[in-house]
Formats: structure tokens, C-alpha cells, sequence
């Protein structure tokens, strides 16, 4: 799975940490998020989608086969 | 789905508790002459309260963890556990087949928890958790 985040973040201006500390998770997670290395839950998921103002599959989406 | 930070303080003095009390229970039933067989069943599991404590400091600790670093412990876990179990069969083995006439499970089982590292070393790269903020 892929996803916006990195993008959505830097156009908000946040760093890692202060949108870690808006979800309520550690900067690592965030971290792992935008790096494709972890799927945030279905719950994290919807609160970063509540956060941007953005569908949640406007930030996830599944790899091209 | 949390941030709240938990030290490792309370978590790691729990676990030295519980094994220095496991290692003083077993030197006391080795070495006193404790005569008793009441008092020799309350040294033995003296310990466990201890352990008991620290399960409930470590789960405080993982529950503090937020979902990401929950999944690693799980990960690490499937990893741990295993590898200590192999370990401890292996030693029994090995003092069964008569290669460790000295040592047995009871001189081995504090050094289990070294099976942590492995699977934490493993999970600590797969994860990148020290990559730097962006």
C-alpha cells in the first residue's frame, strides 16, 4: 500500500513530531507510515484523513498491479 | 492509538527483581539447610510475585506503546519466544546426551531473555526506527 502523507504533510508544514503529537502516535510511526514500511490501522487511517479534510483513500491506495 | 510515554525504569527493575529473587530462592535451597518442607515450598515460589509484578509493569508498558510499536513487540515476541524455548530444549538435550554434565535448564533460564536482542536487533533494521525526522 502506498499513500500521500509525506505530501499532505509538508503542505500543512508540520514536521513528523507535531503531526505525531495531533495523531497521538510516536514521529517513528509516522515515519514508517510515509515510508511504506507499516499500514497505519483503519482507525489511524480515518484520523488522518479527518485531520487533512481528505477522504482516507485519498491518502491510501493500493499499489499499480 | 496512543502516545503516552511509559518509562523503561519500573519495567526493568521489575525484571531484576524477578530474577535476582529466582537466583536467591535457588542459592537458599541449595545451600541452607532448610528443613522445613513448608518453608522450603515458600522459598521456592517466593519469587513469583515478583514476576507477577513484572508482567503487570510490562503490560502497562505495552499498552502505553502506540500501534506501530505494539506491532514490533509482536513481531520481536514471535521471535523471542520460540528461541527461547529452542534454547532451553536444546540444553536439556545436550545435558540428556550427556554433553553438559555441569549445566542444566536452571543455570541457563535468566540468560533466556538475551533472545530479546535477536529478534529486536531483526525488527529495530527492518523498521528503521532511528530514521531521522523529515
Amino acid at each position: 500500500m502506498n499513500n500521500r502523507l509525506r505530501v499532505l504533510r509538508a503542505e500543512l508544514g508540520l514536521s513528523q513530531g507535531q503531526l505525531a503529537d495531533r495523531l497521538g502516535v510516536s514521529r517513528q510511526t509516522i515515519n514508517v507510515i510515509e515510508n511504506g514500511k507499516y499500514d497505519a490501522s483503519l482507525p489511524l487511517a480515518l484520523k488522518i484523513g479527518k485531520l487533512f479534510g481528505v477522504p482516507v483513500e485519498d491518502i491510501f491506495f493500493l499499489d499499480e498491479p | 492509538m496512543t502516545n503516552k510515554r511509559v518509562g523503561h525504569g519500573s519495567l526493568v527493575i521489575a525484571g531484576l527483581l524477578s530474577i535476582g529473587t529466582a537466583i536467591l530462592a535457588d542459592l537458599a535451597i541449595e545451600r541452607l539447610t532448610i528443613t522445613s518442607g513448608l518453608l522450603r515450598l515458600l522459598v521456592a515460589v517466593s519469587p513469583l510475585p515478583f514476576f507477577f509484578r513484572f508482567i503487570v509493569e510490562e503490560f502497562r508498558w505495552i499498552r502505553a506503546q502506540d500501534e506501530f510499536h505494539r506491532r514490533v513487540l509482536l513481531d520481536s515476541l514471535a521471535i523471542a519466544f520460540p528461541l527461547a524455548i529452542a534454547g532451553g530444549v536444546t540444553v536439556d538435550a545436550l545435558q540428556s546426551a550427556g554433553f553438559l554434565t555441569r549445566l542444566g535448564i536452571g543455570d541457563v533460564w535468566p540468560f533466556m531473555a538475551l533472545s530479546w536482542v535477536p529478534s529486536r536487533v531483526d525488527r529495530g533494521s527492518a523498521v528503521s526506527l532511528t530514521t531521522p525526522s523529515t
